[in-house]
């Protein structure tokens, strides 16, 4: 343990700019989410969403780099400290500068919006789950298969195309979306990402395999993509279904709609979005509701809108009644 | 303290090493020579387990080199010029670093060596001529005095005042370690070196003590009438002939055996001058042999 931590100060002092980078736009965004009125982000934020994963990724990658896997030439090579070690210090930053400020940050949010963060263990921890998954391993792993900063960014930037190419072309293949059944698509890829950037991570620190790592790591990327694209979509819906079974004591409650609403119109093909302001009773206090399934009718003046019964909210049409 | 048998390595269709066969006994000065692309720097790759062998064994300081763990590389101190130091690193942050490795480190014997060596601490490695971070790399290594150290090309390219200055501070500071130290420069070596290794194509054509080699090769010079076109024997190399001088290295010499091996030239034999041979000469003669295909 005494030698991870002299290696991760090390790169704690090397990389001290990249890590206040990642922390100012860590703070930023979650000053924004603290203070966000509304229940969809602005365009500020949206695009700190996409830019904090980006700039996590590459601080991951190049903490690796400073003692990189590949080549004969690195001076670590010879070090008495083992290959685990190295990988321990390597997780060890990740994880301090990476997933620490992150769950903090999720803690403040959640403060900043009357919820005990204590309460929602299970919901912090998956999302630190998912930021493992999605960008922390992904980015070790590819790290670990660069010799330099520039080769990594080189297969970040062709992977992160890829991934775009792939959501274009799998939501025209989905042409009823469903989001739930979406979600599942990019769990199922995420999962199997995350397990072959952990085989990855495991061969390259302990035999220092590249060309098979190499090997390993395109048959991840192309088994993710594959299941993205071609599950079936009745085994996607059957392992939703397993998932998230429907409650046997379904809870009813009452929401009252204000006589005036806000609508927006999306062109072209979005449809209609329209924000209903509700107000729910019949709930316990600090209960957490999900709406995973849901049944529900809409009746006003001149028209009257029921969802099927048993329906996902957003995953079908609604039924005019009149 | 090094023994390999057969160790082999292929990079694509080009052979590095090959049956690569050698014993470096403990507390030896071996020198491991051969021109660039000999497989030196393979070889040394593959004892500290950085590069992995196609076939063959080695051990090191007793355990096979596919295994070498923390504790016997905290005992072995490897200087390359082939090694990437972290550069963004000052000197002084560099030792700092170097030190939190190595149990046996010294400090007393760290702040003499910066000293020896005029480190400067403040600086940053990329900033440094190349001797100075030689020079640096050396103090990273000898603070801890370690029991094999395993020297690649250090000196090559570093003028011959900083050489002596680098091959005297080696010599005082490990009188009870054992050295390997690959080089194409003889210079490099001949002052310390004990025993002595030749490399070329992946091949080791010899490795022997270095008195050994000296005392058994030998220069030549026979003055003739004429010589018949006899088939010379195979230990005769570098061989030269031209109006009535025929010269060569021997380099299994054995007086009376030279003695009948001239007669049997023939007659007309007027003078025979038998000199040894300086290193340097030693490996002329060799690379010569093997160039010309002998």
């Amino acid at each position: 343990m005494r030698t991870v931590l002299h290696i991760f100060r090390k790169d704690a002092v090397r990389l001290w700019k990249e890590i206040a980078v990642t922390w100012a736009l860590l703070g930023w965004l979650t000053q924004m989410d603290c203070w966000r009125s509304g229940y969809l982000p602005g365009s500020q934020e949206g695009w700190l969403n996409l830019l904090l994963p980006l700039a996590w990724s590459y601080l991951a990658a190049v903490c690796v780099l400073q003692d990189a896997v590949p080549g004969e030439r690195q001076f670590w090579l010879a070090l008495p400290a083992g290959r685990g070690t190295m990988l321990g210090a390597k997780a060890l930053f990740a994880a301090v500068f990476i997933h620490a400020p992150y769950l903090i940050s999720c803690m403040a949010v959640l403060a900043a919006r009357g919820f005990n963060p204590l309460g929602h263990v299970p919901v912090l921890a998956e999302k630190q789950v998912v930021l493992l998954a999605v960008v922390t391993l992904p980015a070790l792993a590819l790290a670990s298969l660069a010799r330099n900063a520039m080769q990594f960014m080189l297969a970040a930037i062709a992977l992160a195309g890829g991934a775009v190419m792939l959501n274009g072309n799998g939501l025209a293949r989905l042409p009823n979306q469903w989001p739930p059944l979406n979600d599942l698509r990019w769990t199922f890829s995420a999962v199997a990402l995350a397990l072959f950037a952990a085989a990855i991570l495991r061969i390259q620190y302990r035999e220092r395999r590249t060309t098979c790592s190499r090997g390993i790591g395109l048959t991840g990327i192309a088994l993710a993509g594959a299941l993205y694209l071609w599950l079936p979509q009745r085994s996607s819906a059957s392992l939703e279904a397993v998932m998230h079974p429907m409650r046997e004591d379904p809870i009813t409650v009452r929401a009252l709609v204000p006589d005036t609403i806000a609508h927006a119109e999306f062109p072209p093909r979005a449809g209609v979005s329209v924000s209903i302001p509700v107000d729910i009773a019949a709930l316990a206090p600090q209960s957490a509701m999900t709406y995973s399934q849901l049944d529900f009718e809409i009746d006003g003046p001149g028209i009257r809108l029921r969802a099927d019964p048993g329906a996902w909210v957003w995953g079908k049409p609604l039924r005019c009644l009149r | 303290m090094i023994e390999t048998r057969g160790l082999t390595k292929r990079f694509g269709s080009t052979e590095a090493l090959v049956d690569f066969s050698v014993d470096v006994p403990e507390g030896a000065v071996f020198a491991l020579l051969g021109p660039n692309g000999a497989g030196k720097t393979t070889a040394i790759r593959i004892l500290l387990n950085i590069v992995r062998a196609d076939g063959g064994r080695a051990s090191v300081l007793g355990c096979d080199s596919r295994k070498l763990g923390v504790p016997e590389l905290a005992r072995i101190g490897y200087v390359s010029e082939n090694r990437e130091l972290p550069e963004w690193m000052r000197v002084g942050e560099f030792l700092k670093y170097c030190k939190g490795f190595y149990p046996e480190w010294r400090d007393e014997e760290a702040a003499t060596l910066v000293k020896a060596f005029g480190l400067p601490l403040d600086r940053r490695l990329r900033s440094l001529s190349r001797g100075m971070r030689m020079k640096t790399a050396l103090a990273s290594v000898l603070a801890y005095r370690p029991r094999l150290l395993i020297l690649d090309e250090p000196f090559s390219g570093l003028d011959v005042v900083v050489r002596e200055g680098l091959v005297e501070s080696i010599a005082e500071r490990t009188p009870q370690c054992t050295v390997l130290m690959a080089t194409h420069d003889l210079s490099d070596i001949e002052s310390f070196a004990t025993h002595v290794g030749y490399l070329s194509e992946g091949r080791l054509l010899f490795a022997e003590e270095m008195d050994a080699l000296v005392s058994r090769f030998r220069e030549v010079e026979v003055l003739a009438e004429n010589f018949p076109a006899a088939k010379l024997p195979e230990h005769w190399i570098n061989v030269k002939q031209a109006s009535g001088v025929l010269r060569f290295a021997d380099r299994q010499y054995d007086e009376a055996r030279c003695e009948r091996e001239i007669r049997e030239l023939g007659s007309g034999v007027r003078d025979v001058t038998v000199r040894r041979l300086p290193l340097r000469s030693i490996f002329i003669a060799l690379a010569s042999e093997r160039v010309s295909g002998r």
